[in-house]
Order: C-alpha cells, then sequence, then structure tokens
C-alpha cells in the first residue's frame, strides 16, 4: 500500500515538473529571418482579428468592414492628415458639386475604374447600389445611409422598385446627380462610408443567381463571386481561420506594393501576443492586450514599433433616466464628478487615451476646446448626494458582457462605495445586452461609439435623437433637447450650425448630465520592422485599408 | 445475466463510462452511468452481507492510503473554504489598484490578480463555489435521477419509455451547451449554474439505477413481498433503494469531480460566477493574459481545481474497488 | 440483426426531432434577437424593427417551427443569419477540422491507453500500474482549458517548439490532440484494465495458465480478444463524441470545428445555424453510439446468438 502513496506522491511530482517548466527563463522570438507556417509567400501582411467577419457584403453588415475597406470603392474618401484633422479626398467621383439649397449633389465618375470581372464602374452601378440597399427582399442593414435620398425609403417599404428619377438622375455613364429629401449637412461624408462602397450590377446579379436569389446571394461570402474594384481581391476564405485579400495589379490608383494582405482569425489575445512576438503576424492591436502597451514601449525591441491612434471615439457610461435615482439630475451630476475616472483609465486602459469632457472627440469638425472639464471631487459629490436626500447611499445595478467593462465596474464598486452606494453587477452575454439595451431597459452600461464620419451630427443623434434614447436605455428626459438635436441636421449655415452642437453638447453634459463621458481612448498597435507606410483608419477603427504598406523584404 | 432489458451500448457499459468518464464533461462526452452488467453482478454477489457500508468505507481508508490522503485532503478543501475568514491572509474584494498582476510577496504569497487582489485569499473563498457546485447541483441531479430511475425500472411499460427517452436526448445533447442555453436564459450567476448541471446530470444516474431494480426486481425476496401484496412505494422504499446506495455513493463521487470542471469550464467561458465573487475557472480565466508576467498567480487556481479533482477522483476509485466485487480477487 | 439495426435507426428519428425541438423551444425563451447582436453598437432602432420583420423573425414560434420542419424535411437547414451562407456549406467546412482532431485525438488515447491498460492488468498492483492509473487518472482530471493554455505556454511560447495556433500543418495538432487524448486515453487504458483483469479470473484462463504458458503470453493470446470487446465498444463512443465537437479544445486552440460553431451559434443567437450544429452533431453521437451496439453485439457471441 506504499506504493499507492507513492505513486500519488509521483503525480503531484509530475505536476510540479511540469509547472517549474514555465517558470523558467524564456528564449525570444528566434533572430533571422522568420518562416511561416501558413504558406503564404513573404510579401504578404499579416494580421489577426479576434473574431470571424460577418461578411464581405457592404449591404450585409455594420460590424466588420475589414474586407469592404480594402475590396471596394467609396465616391468619397476620407483622411486623415499629420495634425489629427481629417479631409474629403475625391474617390471613385472625381469631382462633385453641391447646389446652393444643400439638396442636389452632382458627381462626376472617373473613367475607367474597373471591376475584377472586367466591368466598368458606371453610373449604373451606383443606381444599383442604391437599388438593392433599398431592397426589401434583401434585409439589408446599412440602409441608414441611403435613406435621406428621394424615394429610398419607398423603395424600402416595398412602394416603389427603384429610385431612378428621383434620388439619383443618371445624365451619361459617368455623370450623375444624387438628390436629397431635405438638405443634409454632412451627406458628402456619408459617402465615404464603406456601406457607401459602389457594387458591379452584373457581378451581384452573378452572385445572386448562383447562390439561388436575394436571400442566399454569394456576394461577400464567395471569394469568386465577391467582385469589387479596390486595391484588394478577396481571394480566399476559409471560416474560422483566415481570409486572403489578394493585390490587385489593374487598380486605378496603381498596384499595391504587397502581394496580399492575410487575415487570420484568433480569437484570444495571449495566443495574438505569442505569434506577433514569433513573427508570425506583423501588425498586433492591443485592444485585447492593453496591458501589454506599457511593456511594449518600454522594451528595446519594440518601443519604436508602437504606432498609437487617437480614436474618433468616445468610451461612455450611461443613465437610465427611468432608473431611480437616476432621475434625478442631482444624484447623474454626483456620479459624473464623484468618479475617479483617471484611475479607470490608468488601471484598466494602461493610461493610453485622453479623459473626455463631453460628447465629440477632439478631431470633430468644430470641437469645443472651451467646454469644462469634469473634474473629480468626491465632496462636491457627496454634497450633492445629501442634497438630493441619498446621503446614506443606494443600491444600484449595472450591467456588462464578459469583457474588461467588468474590470471597470469592479473599480466603480469600490470608488462608489466611498458614497455608500452599492453597486451591483449583472454580467450577461452579448446577446441578452443588446436585446435587454434595445428596449430601454438596461440600467447603467459602459460603451464606445466610434465614429462613422467626421460630423457631430453622427455622435449626438446616435445617443439622444427620440428613438435612440430609448434604443439605448438613455431615456433622456429633455425633450426640447432632442427636438434641436433632430433639427440641427438639416441646417445649412455651416457656422450656426456647429454653434448650436456646442450648445447642444453642454446641455446634455453640464446641464443634464445625462451621461458620463469617460475617455477618447488611443487605437495602438504594435507592427515588425519590416511593415512601412502602415497608415491607420482615421477614425482610429481596427478595420483599416492596407493599400499604402510596404514590406521589407529579406532579400533571398 | 439478463440482457433483455438492454438495448443501449450505452447501457452495457455505463458503468466502464462511470469509470470517471464525465470528465470529458469539459468537453462533451455525455455523462457516464453505470455498468449493469458489473452492477448486476455485485447485487447477485449480495454485497459483503456481514459489512455495513459504513463499515467498509472505513476500511477502505484502513487499506488504501490513496483514499484515505485524498479524503484528508478533500476535508482540507472543505474546511479551509467553509472557515475562509480564519484562513484568507486578507480580504479577497479589496482591491489595491497601484499592484495589479504582482508577483508573490511575503504579503501576497501568490501575488495579486488584475485588480491588485490577493489571489491566494481570493482562491480560498473562491474554493466556496467549486465545492458547492461539486456537492449541491450532484446531490440534486442524483436525487432526480435515482427517483425517476426508481419508477423508470420499477413501474416499466410507457412511464419507463418516456422517461428513459428524456434521458436520451439529454446524454445525446452537448452538456456544455445545455449550460450555456440555461444559464443565459436564466442570467448569470451561481443558482443558474446548479440549475443547469442539475437539469443536465439526471439522465445518467437515472439509467443507472434503472438497470439497477431490474436486476433487484427479479429477486426472490422481492417476488416474495409482491406476492404477499405489499405496496410498490414500500417494496421499493424498502427493500431496493437500499441495496442501490452503494452503487450512488460511488457514483456521487464520480459525478462531483465532472460538475466541478464543468463548472470550471463555464467560467472560463465567462458564464457563471459572476463578479466580483470570485471562482477558480473565472480566475483563470481573468488572469490568463497576464501568464507570462505572474505564472503563479494565473496558474494557482488550475492547479487546485486539478488536485481537488484528483483527489475526489482517486477516492472514487478506491470507492469503487471496494464496493464493486468485480474487481476483486 | 438487420431488424436490430433498423429497429434503433427508427428509434432515433423521433430523438433527433425531439432535440430539434428542445433547441427551438430553448431559443423561444432565451433573451436575445440575432438582429441586435449581429449589428451591434451600430444598431439604429429603425433597421432593426424593419429587418426582424423581413427575416420572419416577427412570425409566431410554431409557424417558424413548422417552416424549419419542412426546409430541413427537403434538405435545406437554412441561412446563418450572421454568416449569411447556407448552413450545409458551414458545418461542412467545420466537420473536416473536428475530424482532423477527432483522428488525432483518438490514436493519442488509443496509443497511450490500450498498452497502458494491459500493462497496468499484467502487473496489478505494482508501482507501474499505480503509476500509469495515476497519470491516466490526471489526464481525466485536467481542466482542458488550463492544460491548453499550459502547453501553449511551454511548447509554443518559451521553447517555440510547436505553433501556437491555428491550423494548416500537422504540427498544429499535436498540442490539441493531446490535449484531448490524454483525457480520452485514461478511460480507454482503465477500461482496458479492468475489463481484463475481468476476464483473467475465467475458467479458460486458469486453464491457459496451468499449462504453464508465460503470464504475459497468456495475457496477449487468450485473455486481451475478449476483453478487448468493451474497450472496442467504449472506443466507437469515444470518438464519436470527438467527432461531435469540443468545444473548449477548438475554442483555446483556435481550430474552427464544429465546437466553435456550435458555441458562436448560441452566443449570436443564429438559429438556423444552432439547429444545425446540434442536429449534426447529436446525430453523430446517436450513429456513434448505434455502430458500438452494432460492434458490441457483433463482437459478443452470446449475443450474437439471440
Amino acid at each position: 500500500m506504499k506504493k499507492k502513496l507513492l505513486s500519488f506522491t509521483l503525480v503531484l511530482v509530475m505536476i510540479v515538473t511540469c509547472l517549474a517548466g514555465c517558470g523558467g527563463g524564456g528564449s525570444d522570438a528566434g533572430s533571422g529571418g522568420v518562416k511561416y507556417d501558413d504558406g503564404f509567400g513573404e510579401n504578404v501582411l499579416r494580421i489577426t482579428y479576434d473574431h470571424e467577419n460577418e461578411s464581405g457584403d457592404p449591404r450585409q453588415t455594420t460590424a466588420d468592414y475589414i474586407i469592404q475597406i480594402n475590396i471596394f470603392d467609396t465616391l468619397i474618401q476620407m483622411v486623415s492628415n499629420a495634425d489629427g484633422s481629417t479631409e474629403l479626398k475625391p474617390g471613385a467621383a472625381e469631382s462633385y458639386t453641391v447646389s446652393d439649397d444643400g439638396l442636389t449633389y452632382s458627381f462626376k465618375l472617373r473613367e475607367g475604374i474597373k471591376y475584377t470581372n472586367g466591368e466598368e464602374m458606371t453610373s449604373d452601378d451606383v443606381l444599383y447600389t442604391i437599388d438593392s440597399m433599398m431592397d426589401p427582399e434583401r434585409a439589408t442593414k446599412n440602409s441608414d445611409w441611403f435613406t435621406m435620398l428621394v424615394g429610398a425609403q419607398d423603395v424600402l417599404d416595398g412602394n416603389a422598385d427603384t429610385v431612378e428619377g428621383k434620388g439619383i438622375i443618371i445624365h451619361d455613364d459617368y455623370n450623375f446627380d444624387l438628390v436629397l429629401n431635405e438638405s443634409y449637412a454632412p451627406f458628402l461624408s456619408v459617402l465615404s462610408v464603406p456601406g457607401w462602397s459602389i457594387l458591379n450590377r452584373e457581378a451581384c446579379d452573378a452572385a445572386d443567381e448562383a447562390g439561388g436569389g436575394k436571400t442566399g446571394t454569394y456576394f461577400g461570402s464567395e471569394p469568386e463571386y465577391t467582385i469589387g474594384s479596390g486595391p484588394f481581391i478577396l481571394k480566399e476564405w476559409v471560416l474560422n481561420d483566415h481570409i486572403y485579400l489578394e493585390a490587385n495589379p489593374d487598380y486605378w490608383q496603381g498596384a499595391p506594393k504587397i502581394d496580399g494582405i492575410l487575415i487570420k482569425v484568433v480569437s484570444d489575445s495571449e495566443t495574438e501576443q505569442m505569434m506577433f512576438e514569433k513573427g508570425q503576424t506583423d501588425i498586433f492591436d492591443l485592444d485585447n492586450a492593453r496591458r501589454l502597451i506599457k511593456e511594449y514601449e518600454a522594451s528595446d525591441e519594440w518601443k519604436d514599433n508602437v504606432v498609437h491612434k487617437v480614436t474618433f471615439g468616445t468610451m461612455y457610461l450611461t443613465f437610465n433616466e427611468n432608473i431611480k435615482p437616476f432621475d434625478d439630475v442631482r444624484v447623474r451630476k454626483a456620479l459624473q464628478i464623484g468618479i475617479n475616472r483617471q484611475e479607470i483609465l490608468d488601471s484598466v486602459y494602461e493610461g493610453a487615451g485622453v479623459l473626455a469632457k463631453g460628447i465629440f472627440p477632439e478631431s470633430m469638425v468644430g470641437y469645443n476646446k472651451d467646454l469644462p472639464e469634469i473634474e473629480y471631487d468626491p465632496e462636491g459629490a457627496k454634497a450633492l448626494l445629501a442634497e438630493a436626500g441619498y446621503a446614506d447611499g443606494f443600491e444600484m445595478e449595472v450591467a456588462c458582457t464578459a469583457d474588461e467593462a467588468q474590470e471597470v465596474f469592479q473599480i466603480l464598486q469600490q470608488q462608489l462605495a466611498e458614497y455608500n452606494i452599492t453597486l451591483k453587477i449583472n454580467q450577461m452575454d452579448e446577446a441578452s445586452w443588446y436585446d435587454i439595451r434595445s428596449t430601454g431597459e438596461l440600467p447603467m452600461y459602459r460603451s464606445t461609439w466610434y465614429g462613422d464620419f467626421n460630423d457631430p451630427d453622427n455622435f449626438i443623434y446616435t445617443f439622444f435623437s427620440s428613438a435612440s434614447t430609448k434604443s439605448r436605455s438613455f431615456n433622456y428626459k429633455n425633450t426640447d433637447a432632442i427636438k434641436r438635436i433632430e433639427a440641427a441636421r438639416h441646417m445649412i449655415d455651416p457656422d450656426e450650425r456647429i454653434a448650436e452642437y456646442r450648445d447642444l453638447e453642454k446641455i446634455v453634459v453640464q446641464d443634464d448630465a445625462a451621461w458620463i463621458p469617460l475617455f477618447h481612448m488611443d487605437k495602438v498597435r504594435v507592427v515588425q520592422d519590416r511593415v512601412k507606410n502602415f497608415v491607420p483608419h482615421w477614425a482610429g477603427w481596427g478595420d483599416c485599408c492596407y493599400y499604402s504598406v510596404e514590406l521589407e523584404l529579406s532579400g533571398e | 445475466m439478463k440482457r433483455k432489458n438492454m438495448n443501449h451500448a450505452a447501457d452495457i457499459l455505463a458503468d466502464k463510462i462511470a469509470d470517471g468518464f464525465s470528465m470529458e464533461g469539459t468537453d462533451w462526452i455525455p455523462e457516464g452511468a453505470t455498468e449493469p452488467a458489473q452492477i448486476e453482478e455485485k447485487a447477485e454477489a449480495e454485497i459483503a452481507p456481514n459489512e455495513t457500508l459504513k463499515e467498509q468505507i472505513f476500511s477502505i481508508f484502513r487499506h488504501n492510503k490513496v483514499a484515505l490522503v485524498s479524503a484528508i485532503i478533500i476535508t482540507l478543501f472543505v474546511i479551509v473554504t467553509i472557515a475562509a475568514p480564519l484562513f484568507a491572509p486578507c480580504d479577497p474584494y479589496v482591491q489595491d489598484l497601484t499592484n495589479r498582476a504582482g508577483t508573490p510577496s511575503a504579503q501576497h504569497l501568490l501575488g495579486t490578480d488584475q485588480l491588485g487582489r490577493d489571489v491566494l485569499s481570493r482562491m480560498i473563498y473562491g474554493g466556496r463555489v467549486s465545492l458547492m457546485v461539486g456537492l449541491i447541483p450532484t446531490l440534486i441531479s442524483m436525487a432526480i435521477g435515482t427517483v425517476l430511475g426508481l419508477v423508470s425500472g420499477f413501474v416499466g411499460g410507457k412511464v419507463d419509455n418516456i422517461i428513459m427517452r428524456i434521458a436520451d436526448v439529454l446524454m445525446a445533447f452537448p452538456s456544455l451547451l445545455l449550460a450555456m442555453l440555461v444559464s443565459y436564459t436564466l442570467g448569470g450567476g451561481m443558482l443558474t449554474i446548479f440549475i443547469a448541471l442539475s437539469l443536465a446530470g439526471w439522465a445518467g444516474t437515472a439509467r443507472v439505477v434503472r438497470s439497477e431494480v431490474l436486476s433487484l426486481r427479479e429477486k426472490e425476496y422481492v417476488e416474495a413481498a409482491t406476492s404477499i401484496g405489499v405496496k410498490r412505494s414500500v417494496i421499493m422504499m424498502r427493500h431496493i433503494l437500499p441495496n442501490c446506495i452503494p452503487t450512488l455513493v460511488v457514483l456521487f463521487t464520480m459525478n462531483v469531480p465532472g460538475n466541478i470542471l464543468t463548472e470550471s469550464s463555464l467560467s472560463f467561458l465567462g458564464i457563471g460566477a459572476q463578479p466580483p465573487d470570485p471562482s477558480w475557472g473565472l480566475m483563470v480565466f481573468e488572469m490568463k493574459k497576464y501568464l507570462s508576467d505572474s505564472p503563479v498567480a494565473t496558474l494557482a487556481p488550475g492547479i487546485v481545481i486539478l488536485i481537488l479533482v484528483v483527489a475526489f477522483n482517486f477516492l472514487g476509485d478506491a470507492l469503487r474497488d471496494k464496493l464493486d466485487p468485480s474487481l476483486q480477487n | 440483426m438487420g431488424k436490430y439495426i433498423t429497429k434503433r435507426i427508427l428509434i432515433s428519428i423521433p430523438l433527433m426531432i425531439a432535440v430539434v425541438l428542445v433547441v427551438f423551444l430553448m431559443l423561444q425563451v432565451l433573451p436575445g434577437n440575432p438582429i441586435t447582436v449581429m449589428m451591434g453598437e451600430k444598431a439604429s432602432p429603425a433597421v432593426i424593427e424593419r429587418v426582424t420583420e423581413q427575416m420572419g423573425l416577427n412570425d409566431p414560434v410554431m409557424v417558424r417551427f413548422g417552416r424549419y420542419i419542412l426546409d430541413a424535411c427537403q434538405g435545406d437547414l437554412g441561412i446563418s443569419y450572421k454568416l449569411n451562407r447556407p448552413i450545409t456549406g458551414l458545418i461542412m467546412e467545420a466537420f473536416p477540422n473536428t475530424v482532423k482532431l477527432a483522428i488525432a485525438a483518438a490514436l493519442v488515447a488509443w496509443i497511450i491507453g490500450i498498452p497502458a491498460g494491459i500493462v497496468s492488468a499484467i502487473r496489478k498492483d505494482t508501482l507501474l500500474d499505480r503509476g500509469l492509473m495515476g497519470f491516466s487518472l490526471v489526464g481525466i482530471s485536467l481542466p482542458v482549458f488550463w492544460a491548453a493554455m499550459l502547453m501553449q505556454f511551454v511548447f509554443a511560447y518559451k521553447l517555440g517548439w510547436l505553433p501556437v495556433a491555428g491550423f494548416s500543418t500537422w504540427k498544429h495538432l499535436i498540442m490539441p490532440a493531446f490535449v484531448l487524448g490524454w483525457a480520452s486515453s485514461g478511460t480507454i487504458a482503465r477500461l482496458t484494465r479492468s475489463s481484463l483483469l475481468g476476464i483473467m479470473r475465467n475458467d479458460y484462463i486458469r486453464t491457459a495458465r496451468a499449462k504453464g504458458l508465460r503470464e504475459s503470453l497468456v495475457v496477449i493470446r487468450h485473455g486481451l480478444k475478449n476483453a478487448m470487446i468493451p474497450v472496442v465498444t467504449m472506443m466507437a463512443m469515444q470518438f464519436a463524441s470527438l467527432l461531435s465537437g469540443a468545444v473548449l479544445t477548438e475554442t483555446v486552440f483556435g481550430i474552427g470545428g464544429i465546437g466553435v460553431l456550435m458555441v458562436s451559434a448560441v452566443n449570436d443567437r443564429d438559429m438556423p445555424l444552432l439547429q444545425g450544429s446540434v442536429i449534426f452533431s447529436t446525430m453523430i453521437i446517436i450513429l456513434g453510439n448505434l455502430v458500438a451496439d452494432i460492434l458490441y453485439s457483433f463482437l459478443d457471441p452470446k449475443i450474437r446468438e439471440q
């Protein structure tokens, strides 16, 4: 029987040895040329994604744009300047004019833009893009970017077949007008979003036919049928493994310098880290591994390779004004000033961002530098709570998914304990979270909004228009402000419009304390030495166009 | 041996699967049952009539040191976690944001987690979750399984058929997925995990008990009791259930580690324990990104899961050796 | 025999329908709308409402269930809400990965498990026996996610012997196959051992021994043949469950198999995908059990005669 005991010890010893193995010193990434074990050549840019893309079809997703951005063209392009400001540049449209009433936009398409099926891009393709986005049979998800066109809503509702002659007036193959219902100041910027990728009618029809109709179309999922005109071509898509975008040699701005982009799906950031450090990937997005930012910035090997890009986005905490005691502006204000945001930024996000003052990020058109800072003021918060009758605190609930928000809330839990506020964290899965939020019943939550185009409307309307304030569980009660937010998008005079937005921002954040601005985050990536000319997306999205990238080859 | 009541290799193999098999329970192999063939043998052998169950168990500890060590380890776990405040060096909830993912020190023997909380203390408190999840849903699912198994085996006919088909569906259904569906529906938290594991786990027990009943039903004393008109429920409670107990004890020790592993897997997938409450699986999940910075803090919760589960498995093994005569010379 | 198989297959049909119904009903009570998850942050209330309507998600439960069953009977499992592709294609794309992993894991399990079980039985109650059984028990007790993490860290990151994740070469298979196979090998080893020990008590073995044959020869020539009957059956069942997808292993190692498909379908409330993958994996389990049954009755003369 002693033997049994002995064997038990043996087992323990085995475990211990196995563990000791990992405490030992590490041998770092092998120096010299990297051999790729994925079967693709050296002149291929390798990146990782933490999830599988939904679709390459701009009509079918609002979540993933990596494919769309790289394989299609938009009429207008948005680019960022060195100082962080943004600029609109002609894309597939060579030039444009806007009528005085702001209703008619006349475009001239660039001649000779070829789709990879050999077709040339014409005005008819723009018409097709609009019509098929509005097609009720397709259950499209990006329709919001189109409904300002005359007649578009009718097609969407099934009352008309086309917007031709209404929302779009075609003069010839290259010249056409887009006509709006009401003037909509940010319209040109809207044309730069990936949802406005110009699709080819023949290619899409072929994809529909092959897939068995509009609902089963192969467009966006079968590489062979997903035809675009952009710098890359969707070549291979192995589900949950990788997507390969090959360089388009006939791209109208010239072929890319790299042979292609390999997008590997790796769900876990530790694995992403290991792959990057082993040289198996070229760009490592640190969003899911923010703790590494400091580490890389301090290491001799990587410190020059860390790329920061201030995102065109705002992280925020919400109040649901339907839930007591958040119907009381004093309580909201108390929380706004009573939370130590810097501590959260430093602990959870490694300080890679700046504290937000309001709703709009700094590179926003008409950003208000004079908006007062929200200072951390525990005494002031206590006084406000006492005034509101909550000197003894209260119980509140917050909702999050299994992401870093639960760390934010655990820190908040400790911070709010100071005011005798008991915070109950309700962690749920993403689908439940979104579903409850859309009913307007989600308690306080944390989220981030990344802008689609550079206009205040894209931010403030998203949260505080009458429909959205419910579907995002704010339940903002200031109806006057809501009306003004909905009217501001149609104002024509740019200066008046900016002044209006500045005022509205102040009302929402300062007067009504309807939300707690947290941070404007940095998008931080670390890249391999061999990656040159990498330009992050102007808004700091994870999805970006890799057209400009060059790779230094080992020279064999 | 009778085979007419068996329609599944699963039945025939059940006990061999119970041989610690629910373990892939972390992934999904159907939760195990016990092999009737062997149990029947044992039943026929009228297990050691001169020894009570209690005596048998004590004799295991006298003769089998591994079982004894395992039992001691489990007892220690129970004591330490129940009296957690006495053993934990720090408050498991107090954060120290200046010392996040800290390496071991005199103050924090196993280092600190991503919010600067003491890992050792969190592990001690987290043990409550694992032990509770190990014991409570196992008891519930076995109670359900025993009742349904008794009914199924004794009443037979349509009732038997219905119960066993439901069990079939459950056993063919991926158990981790079932737990996910239940916990998404009911919302997170420990109670949900209890319900999910109880729901998923009864089928194996029911199947084992049923086959046990089928063999016992044919015993002379049961037939005798039936013939003199003793009520069925009385027969069930007085003659059949007591004879199932050794099997149930063995099954119990084998289901416990399975449930502990499933809970840790669920917590690892972000379903289960709600922050800030610690659970070992959740701790591994939260700390895994700090593996290279602070390996001790990251690996420790996994090691205790392993030790506890190994201890339960060794104990179950020893019980099985003793209570299952087919394995004795 | 043929009659038996037919009967078993017929029994599994209502079982499948029950599984479909269970999944369907569970998804009804499960909070969450596939459209809101799919659109995420960029969702606008008007679009959610319209798309939900256009995709027929507002129809009554029974209408949708009927529609699903009708389509499924015609071999059309529908189109994934999220990935916008036919379910059959998605499953067929994921299944080869699961098959590769299952074969590799099963090989590991058999190569370790069977010899370990035999040696253990021959050397019963020796240190070797205890050691091997201890090893198999640890395999069974190992938290898969933790072991996977540890192995990745040691063998891929620190030592650099194996690729971290992905699934393009045989090297990628080693770690996941070992993690999965170790757990399964434990079961096989213990079953082989106990089955062999059981057989060795039989009269004909005693006769063989009395003839003065060497013990190991007795075991291999006479014991093993019969002892392997339950083991082979077990192997079939185990293989089937490996084929039905190993969620955790696939997740940690980034393998796009059936397990990952199922989990993402639940998370995205992608009803057609969940239905399809659950039906598929359940069918494999049921089929596997059927094969195990047939194997058992085929190998066991006592049953074959009936």
